[in-house]
């Protein structure tokens, strides 16, 4: 997967600098020790600063390092953990949308710091507004911990030749206790040292973003989309998201890990009782079950009735789910790319597994022509692959069949490959858009200075000639040309960035499905096996 | 198709081919085409434009808060590790006003591994371990040093019984591994290997004049 590691390097450059990029692009290719890493960057990044990447790596838990053998020290980048970085903007709308501004704003100081302890916390939240009391900030903090946002790192438990060994059980989300008093006085504002000197109640633990958490609500985001639709206007449609979201939640505070395959069974009656405690919506008995019943009929497998007791044992099963949104995307993106006709094909396919040109004219209802046209398209983007099947040992094509097969995974990886490209070259255009137009954005931000120091901030102005003295400066830094040309910048650079966020949403989708499939495979083998189909 | 590769076409090979993927003959000028000699375009003009994408008040947000923290979030902060520019461009007088204060980068030292601290003063933290290790290595030295000069001498003696010693010798180390297990060279002492450990060579027989002559001239 090198475009992956490209992708990493990317978003690590954007991120924390041109450095750490670098320092993280050896560890993706291969975990290494210290001294072979300064090795494969010999002459490129001095010795410091390769120190100073991987503290930074390791600040952000971006970096994971294990003694080998009691002896080395191996140091572990995931790609998977460096592409968390591109969901900051998704999960910062998911705090927002659950917990209100404060914790937002609480998530983004920790999203900066990569590990703050909660005094720290508390310290910056004044700092950002002074008005807001010590209680509020204190208590939305242990909200976020309660629902598991946040997470403590581990302890340390001992130093083996000087690699710290962390403890393996902890609590986890237990909050500190801290006190207002001592919170903002400990700090006296010259000597800000480093918090194990610092003498706070809570020093050296550290709180970071947990983002498993967040990858299970995502996704359980995307199964509740896919399986009642986004639509959100009508009482009926607010009925079925309100049911299947008060499922989700009661599987969530049963301790399931995010590798589960499906949900633990949930009874009617803790979906009805879940629905009220958390004030999702009031839902009735009856309708409920009505809910439930239309939507296994229509989920297609996602939604299943496993049991009768408590009203009726419900499942959903997610590794179908991410199957079916993975099947969704691959289906418009033929459509996209080909043809309706070409979806057709894929899907009989799929359903038939191994078919020659002929049979597929004949099923598809097509001419042959154009029916070899697309399969050859389809095989070059490989969306099918061809079995070539010889009646005799030298293969010649006249003596060959050639037949067609879909491998759905395989398929899902090259297009998830391809996905990582096209967010990079998403970002990599963004900012040559950026070195493109640094003078005229520089001078933009000196003209806004400007006007903030002279003209917004001058009491002795009224509002006409506040606005005419604008102008002036406006006129002054920046012509009409110009002002068209910022205007296409900022549009673009927009739309770039909300391409990269919804890309990225594809790109977890895609993976998470692979995850799955992997996951599946032992269960998937015992069932049936595919055989040629031939049509006489 | 890939006809483009093929090139010139007309011959009787090709045609066998392409009559076995179905092509008919008066097709043929379809698939191949000629010979190119210039790269394709870099940006083709796309045969299918697809649908915009959806604009909403939870994209702009994210838009807005992907946007506010990569300018000001993480660029500024401590985290953020550039190359030093060597040299540069032009050198403005605007640019002592684009450099950031950042704040100094203090990572919390007791969560990283000891080998990453950059600065002397936490190098040096615990000068008395270091001594320690000092000393035990420098004994461990000195002692293989005497055994290897006790070897040499005995040699030397009695180089008829060198495969008696030779034995005594992997003996001795045998003993001396259950002691001291953190000298790496024994590693290179097994038994069923072929290198000759009581071998030794004091260097005598080697480039005979060159040390006399470095006396000789330390003498004038």
């Amino acid at each position: 997967m090198s475009q992956l590691i490209s992708l990493c390097r990317a978003v690590l450059n954007e991120h924390f600098g041109s450095v750490v990029g670098q320092v993280g692009e050896v560890l993706l290719k291969e975990s290494a020790q210290f001294g072979i890493l300064v090795f494969r960057l010999k002459d490129k990044v001095s010795l410091a600063q390769i120190r100073k990447a991987l503290a930074i790596l390791e600040q952000h838990n971006l970096v994971s390092f294990e003694l080998v053998n009691a002896q080395r020290i191996v140091y572990k980048v995931n790609p998977w953990d460096v592409l968390m970085l591109l969901k900051i903007p998704r999960c910062g709308l998911i705090i927002k949308t659950l917990y209100q501004d404060v914790a937002e704003s609480i998530y983004e100081e920790i999203i900066k710091e990569g590990r703050m302890t909660l005094s720290d916390t508390l310290r910056k939240m004044k700092e950002r507004n002074p008005s807001l009391s010590f209680e509020e900030a204190r208590s939305k903090f242990e909200t976020l911990a309660k629902a598991e946002f946040i997470i403590r790192e581990p302890p340390i438990d001992c130093y083996i030749k000087g690699c710290p060994i962390f403890a393996q059980k902890f609590e986890q989300f237990e909050v500190p206790a801290v006190t207002e008093a001592k919170v903002y006085l400990s700090e006296p504002p010259a000597n800000r040292k480093r918090k194990a000197e610092s003498g706070d109640s809570d020093a050296g633990i550290y709180w970071k973003i947990n983002w498993m958490r967040f990858e299970r609500y995502i996704r359980d985001e995307l199964i509740l989309d896919q399986i009642v639709g986004s639509k959100t206007n009508s009482p009926r449609d607010q009925l079925f998201r309100g049911t299947i979201t008060a499922l989700l939640k009661a599987c969530e505070t049963r301790a399931t890990t995010i590798f589960a395959l499906e949900t633990v069974p949930v009874s009617l009656y803790d979906i009805i009782k879940t629905a009220n405690d958390e004030k999702i919506a009031t839902i009735e008995k009856g309708n409920a079950a009505f809910v439930l019943s239309t939507i296994i009929d229509e989920s297609n497998g996602v939604l299943r009735k496993i049991g009768e007791s408590g009203g009726g044992l419900y499942v959903i099963d997610y590794g179908r789910g991410m199957q079916l949104l993975a099947q969704s995307h691959i289906e418009s993106l033929i459509r996209e790319q080909l043809d309706t006709k070409a979806v057709r094909i894929f899907r009989l396919l799929q359903r038939t597994g191994y078919l020659e040109e002929e049979q597929i004219e004949k099923l598809i209802m097509l001419n042959p022509k154009e029916t070899r046209e697309l399969l050859y398209a389809m095989n070059e983007e490989n969306y099918v692959f061809v079995q070539p099947l010889g009646k005799t040992s030298d293969f010649a094509p006249a003596r060959t069949f050639y037949l067609y097969r879909t491998d759905f995974n395989r398929t899902v990886r090259l297009v998830e490959e391809s996905t990582c490209k096209f967010l990079l070259n998403l970002m990599l255009r963004r900012e040559h858009e950026e070195k493109e137009h640094r003078a005229l954005l520089d001078r933009n931000e000196k003209m806004e200075a400007i006007i903030a120091e002279n003209v917004d901030n001058n009491e002795e102005l009224d509002e006409a000639a506040r606005s005419q003295q604008r102008a002036e400066i406006e006129q002054i830094y920046m012509n009409d040309a110009d002002r068209t040309l910022l205007g296409r910048h900022k549009n673009a650079k927009k739309k770039l960035m909300g391409s990269e966020i919804e890309i990225e949403r594809v790109l977890y989708l895609l993976h998470t499905h692979l995850v799955f499939a992997e996951r599946a495979i032992p269960m998937k083998k015992r069932g049936r096996t595919r055989k040629p189909l031939i049509i006489a | 198709m890939s006809g483009g590769q093929r090139g010139g076409g007309g011959s009787a090979a090709v045609r066998a081919v392409a009559s076995a993927l179905g092509i008919n003959r008066h097709e043929m000028s379809n698939y191949i085409q000629p010979a190119r000699s210039e790269p394709p375009p870099l940006f083709p003009p796309l045969t299918r434009s697809v649908l915009p994408a959806e604009e909403c008040d939870r994209q702009k947000y994210m838009v807005a808060t992907k946007d506010d923290l990569l300018k000001f979030g993480f660029r500024d902060s401590p985290y953020f590790l550039e190359e030093k520019k060597i040299g540069g461009d032009v050198k403005r007088y605007t640019d002592k006003y684009r450099e950031t204060n950042r704040t100094k980068l203090q990572p919390d030292w007791s969560r990283i591994p000891e080998e990453l601290c950059w600065q002397k003063k936490n190098l040096e933290q615990n000068p008395s371990k270091k001594r320690k290790l000092d000393d035990a290595m420098g004994e461990l030295v000195n002692e293989k040093l005497k055994r290897l000069e006790e070897n040499a001498a005995e040699k030397d003696e009695e180089p008829e019984e060198k495969q008696e010693e030779t034995s005594d010798v992997e003996d001795e180390e045998e003993k001396e591994r259950v002691g001291d297990e953190a000298v790496s060279d024994d590693d290179y002492l097994e038994e069923d290997n072929d290198y000759a450990t009581g071998y030794f060579d004091n260097g005598e027989g080697y480039g005979a004049g060159s040390d006399d002559d470095l006396d000789a001239d330390g003498d004038l």
